[in-house]
């Protein structure tokens, strides 16, 4: 049994290797924040050009326009991560992005140890240029859960036509419910209001430099940015604290910063990620400035 | 170290050579004690002083019972217990305590003693402790009607490494299953690499890692989403299927780690009880029992609820006593209110449904039997949703939001539930099917190549097991 179950099993491989190409992408589905994340980090190492311009953050800076942004940038901004990560992949990789920009808000964040040692471990770098079927695009589930996610569509969508159920009106991306938003403001708050250790804030600000001196060295044009974020969160404590320990570490007349405009009052879904219509003025904005920071 | 984790693999590969090594025979028992010892002092060396100090109150009050005074024996064992319960109260409950007393501002004791890290797998080894203790001292008595093997040897020093293996064997030292001393003494003998059970072996490390890390390990991504306050903007049907996917998610992920453990086991030639047994499809509270986490329902059953008196005593006793157990046993998962209410809620339901069977009787039809089996399947798995909200207002605002909440069902994110639940509900029901008809046994080779292409093409990012808290 477990001689055949094994030969079995590398059978069934070699044919999803094959047929993968092949299988339509009309239901398919990358499913969940962490799954785009390591697609995305896996996209960056397997297909990035070596010297292509790059933008590193956590899940405020992946709210930039990818429509924008295509052919320009490569985003490797990563929800529930921070800069960090996306810097830790640009430096196993070896790459030498020509424009690299650096989202600060998080970098209090650790990098995401599992996710480095899943996309620079170079058995599995090996594996995944030999067959697609090893990475993210490639798993089997892909085109189950957009499988479902259409099924469960469609059952919905029949079920409330038979009984008769009023259409929700479309609601603007930003009118969640106010009691719903008033509450994850409130968590927001009592996050961001929490004194970070100078300590700890000092060693990430210190390794930041590290890294951002380094590839200064080898050529990349670093640039620093403040994501905006509702005006009531910006003063709390670990904002200030981070904002003050960056402007000290990294000062204006020696490194490249980016401001947005701090006095007007950004429209976000939680308080800290720009809906689409501002994340959209932001990122033209980004576009159109790049050039100035020589 | 995670069963999950390169290291841990290489740990076992190393292990297992050396292991089998003819020349190296006799030393079995210390090449995996310190194995275990290496296993469970990875991430947090200084918790290996607790783990031997814990063995240390063992191996002397059950050597004091077996070798000592017969007027002794019960002092040894109440010590034994004491003390084992003492380190599981200091470190598990300690902190709560210390906090509401002392209060937890910065440089307060009660802070200090938060601040002190649950010892991983502290509740497992502490319930086998025990176990050693109360059965050495029930061996001792006269007319054992237990009929416990012996399990001390005349040397201390011999007592010694069997206890230690014992209490740190590193497949079941973090998470169970919980082994009871009479089980595993007697096991304790000379290993060829020749008598090892490969079909076990093969059969419960596959369908562990594909539990583990395939269901349960994805299914994370979307049980994420029951974190307040992010469920609060979930609609209705998206907060039914993620507390469905959470039912699976926790079965996938304790079935499996048990099922490594005893995969694990039996490579190194122990035999561990097992401890799920298709849970899903009991159709009584007290079916479910018998099938959820058997190894610690079998100890509170033989170690508190006989003790209290079991069913002997009349109902009303019974009833009560079926709620202490499980409100104990609910505490047992931690300090916290949640933990109790879960336990108190398992217990009333386990009284109600013995006072029930007195009076009601149900036709023996299978659609009685399915009925009752989405029943109890339903009310179980409201009941985890204080394991996974640990504040109770949160269960409630949950609970709430399931009939109230205006937000837009995510497709996406129930299809992603469906996709790694279906193979659960495939598991039980090949289970079911295996039992109507034998037979279909000889197919079960491309159930397994299945298997492993799914842990090979579509594992989940690295997640601690859920139990490893408890």
């Amino acid at each position: 049994m477990i001689k055949k179950s094994l030969i079995t099993a590398l059978v069934l491989l070699l044919v999803y290797h094959f047929a993968l190409p092949h299988l339509s992408r009309d239901y398919y589905w990358i499913a969940g924040q962490q799954r785009a994340n390591y697609l995305r980090a896996q996209k960056f190492v397997h297909d990035t050009p070596a010297d292509a311009n790059v933008i590193v953050g956590s899940s405020m800076a992946n709210t930039l326009s990818d429509e924008m942004l295509a052919g320009k940038y490569e985003k490797l901004t990563f929800p529930a991560g921070g800069s960090f990560t996306g810097l830790e992949i640009i430096a196993g990789t070896n790459k030498h992005p020509k424009v690299l920009w650096i989202e600060s808000n998080t970098i209090l964040r650790d990098a995401d140890k599992s996710m480095l040692a899943d996309v620079l471990s170079p058995w599995r770098r090996k594996l995944r240029d030999a067959s697609p079927v090893f990475r993210e695009e490639g798993r089997p589930s892909n085109f189950e859960v957009g499988l479902f996610n259409e099924l469960v569509g469609k059952v919905c969508h029949g079920f409330a036509k038979i009984t008769g159920a009023p259409k929700k009106p479309k609601i603007a991306e930003h009118a969640i419910d106010p009691d719903v938003f008033a509450n994850i403001m409130k968590v927001n708050r009592d996050y961001l209001d929490r004194a970070p250790s100078e300590t700890v804030l000092a060693s990430k600000v210190n390794h930041l430099g590290e890294l951002i001196d380094q590839l200064t060295r080898t050529g990349t044009r670093c640039i620093l940015f403040e994501m905006p974020i509702d005006s009531t969160l910006e003063p709390l404590a670990e904002p200030s604290a981070v904002r003050k320990a960056m402007e000290k570490r990294f000062p204006s007349d020696k490194y490249h910063w980016f401001a947005f405009d701090r006095d007007r009052s950004w429209q976000t879904t939680d308080g800290v990620h720009l809906v689409r219509s501002e994340s959209d003025k932001v990122t033209g904005t980004m576009l159109r400035d790049a050039d100035t920071f020589k | 170290m995670l069963f999950t984790s390169l290291p841990f693999v290489v740990l076992v590969l190393i292990t297992f050579v050396i292991y089998y090594l003819r020349p190296l025979r006799s030393l079995q028992v210390i090449v995996l004690t310190a194995a275990s010892f290496l296993f469970y002092s990875w991430e947090a060396p200084l918790l290996v002083i607790l783990l031997i100090l814990s063995i240390l109150i063992n191996v002397v009050t059950s050597y004091k019972i077996a070798t000592g005074k017969v007027s002794s024996q019960k002092f040894w064992a109440i010590m034994g217990v004491s003390l084992n319960l003492g380190l599981l109260l200091l470190f598990k409950y300690g902190p709560l305590v210390a906090k509401t007393l002392f209060g937890g501002d910065h440089g307060s004791v009660g802070h200090f003693l938060v601040t002190i890290p649950l010892p991983i797998g502290i509740s497992f080894f502490t319930f086998q402790g025990i176990s050693l203790v109360v059965e050495v001292f029930r061996s001792k008595q006269p007319n054992d009607p237990f009929g416990y093997p012996e399990m001390v040897p005349d040397s201390f020093v011999e007592h010694l490494k069997h206890t230690m293996l014992f209490k740190a064997f590193f497949p079941s030292l973090v998470a169970g299953p919980i082994i009871k001393a009479h089980e595993f003494y007697p096991q304790i003998v000379p290993k060829e690499f020749s008598g090892i059970n490969w079909q076990i072996v093969f059969r419960s490390l596959v369908t562990g890692y594909f539990l583990k890390m395939v269901i349960a390990d994805n299914l994370k991504d979307s049980t994420f989403w029951i974190e307040y306050p992010y469920f609060l903007n979930e609609s209705p049907l998206t907060l039914i299927s993620l507390l469905f996917g959470y039912s699976m998610q926790i079965f996938a992920d304790f079935a499996g780690y048990s099922l490594i453990a005893i995969g694990l086991a039996a490579s190194f030639g122990y035999v561990l009880p097992q401890n799920f047994n298709y849970p899903y499809i009991s159709r009584s509270f007290t079916e479910f029992w018998q099938r959820w986490h058997i190894s610690l329902s079998t100890w509170l059953r033989e170690y508190l609820y006989i003790p209290l008196g079991g069913n002997r005593k009349g109902n009303v006793r019974t009833y009560l006593n079926l709620f202490i157990v499980m409100f104990l046993g609910g505490l047992w998962h931690g300090a916290a209110w949640s933990y109790a209410v879960w336990g108190s809620f398992h217990g009333i339901a386990l009284a109600l449904e013995r006072f029930g069977k007195n009076w009601i009787r149900f036709p023996k039809h299978w659609l009685v039997g399915v009925v009752q089996a989405v029943l109890v399947f339903t009310f179980v798995t409201l009941a985890w949703l204080l394991f996974k909200l640990p504040k109770f207002e949160h269960v409630i605002a949950y609970l709430g939001a399931m009939f109230h909440s205006r937000a837009e069902t995510k497709y996406w994110l129930i299809g992603h539930v469906i996709t790694y639940s279906i193979p659960v509900l495939v598991y039980y029901a090949w289970y079911l099917l295996k039992q109507r008809k034998p037979g279909i046994s000889r197919f079960e080779f491309i159930v397994f190549a299945l298997l492993l292409t799914a842990i090979i093409l579509d594992s989940g990012t690295t997640g601690a097991f859920i139990y490893f808290q408890f």
